[in-house]
């Protein structure tokens, strides 16, 4: 992971995301926050992919870390084979077919009470917005599910993506009350992201990643069941 | 989704430990409940059953 003057939406550079296939960990940027547990988060990022096919997965997520219960992953897209899906009522709902070499910007209004949010996915080059969802369940169904983290990762399951994508104009914000108008700024105030820490992540065999950093994980795969013996 | 199919059939299981076993094995998979209480009558059951079998239908379309 390093940043990059090549592919950027604004300032003077991005920061590239990069995975390989069977080197036994992943990249990841994740980003920290105090919790919240009412109210509602603002989400705002481009990313562009090099590789469309590979898979990579952004993600919102509170104490409980990107476990599927109340608390943990709230918000996650996920691109599956090419097809960019988002995670919500424990379904992976299909979005659209990623293209390369184009940046596309990304809007999510998360009500923290309500446990839904609006999507809102727009296209270099479109002035139409090619997503334009409202109220969607969050990946739980879980109203009350507080968030304090967000995720840009390669592929934390099976090690199989050579992922290379990019990320920019990272914005996160907090509001107690909502304007009628999305994204009006009265009353919003932007997060002091407390840690924002890139990360490798590593199988658990190898330790637990150097000091001062969190370990990143690797994760369980929704809907293969883990053995009920072995290590978590 | 073969999971989740068997795991939603044994939710009509007259068994109330085969009830609660799937239950559990689904909240582990997805985060949620649906309001599905093993022990509850079986007109109790019939609401929340009936959300997961729609639930498996949104899934299945979405995954096919």
């Amino acid at each position: 992971m390093r940043r990059t003057y090549h592919y950027r939406v604004s300032g003077e550079m991005s920061l590239e995301i990069a995975d390989k296939a069977g080197d036994g960990k992943f990249p990841e940027l994740q980003g920290y926050f105090e919790t919240r547990k009412r109210g509602e988060i603002f989400c705002h990022f481009a990313f562009l992919v090099v590789t469309p096919e590979e898979e990579f997965d952004v993600a919102l997520a509170g104490p409980e870390f990107f476990s599927q219960r109340k608390d943990g992953i709230a918000f996650w897209l996920e691109n599956r084979g090419g097809q960019l899906v988002h995670w919500s009522d424990g379904i992976p709902k299909k979005l659209f077919a990623l293209q390369g070499f184009t940046w596309y910007y990304v809007d999510l209004r998360y009500s923290i009470d309500r446990g839904a949010y609006d999507l809102t996915i727009g296209q270099e080059g479109f002035s139409e917005a090619l997503v334009s969802l409202r109220q969607q369940p969050n990946v739980t169904a879980s109203p009350g599910s507080a968030v304090d983290k967000f995720s840009f990762v390669g592929d934390p399951y099976d090690d199989h993506s050579d992922v290379v994508y990019y990320v920019d104009d990272i914005r996160i914000a907090a509001g107690e009350r909502l304007p009628e108008k999305p994204f009006a700024a009265p009353g919003r105030r932007q997060l002091f992201v407390d840690l924002l820490t890139p990360q490798e992540g590593e199988s658990p065999a190898r330790g637990a990643g150097k000091a001062g950093r969190r370990p990143a994980a690797r994760r369980q795969r929704p809907g293969r069941p883990r053995p009920l013996s072995g290590p978590a | 989704m073969r999971l989740y199919r068997r795991l939603i059939a044994l939710l009509e299981s007259p068994r109330i430990e085969t009830r609660r076993l799937a239950i559990q094995v689904l909240e582990v998979h997805t985060g949620q409940r649906k309001d599905f209480i093993p022990a509850a009558p079986e007109d109790l059951r019939a609401g929340p059953l009936e959300a997961w079998k729609r639930w498996l239908a949104e899934y299945e379309e979405a995954v096919s």
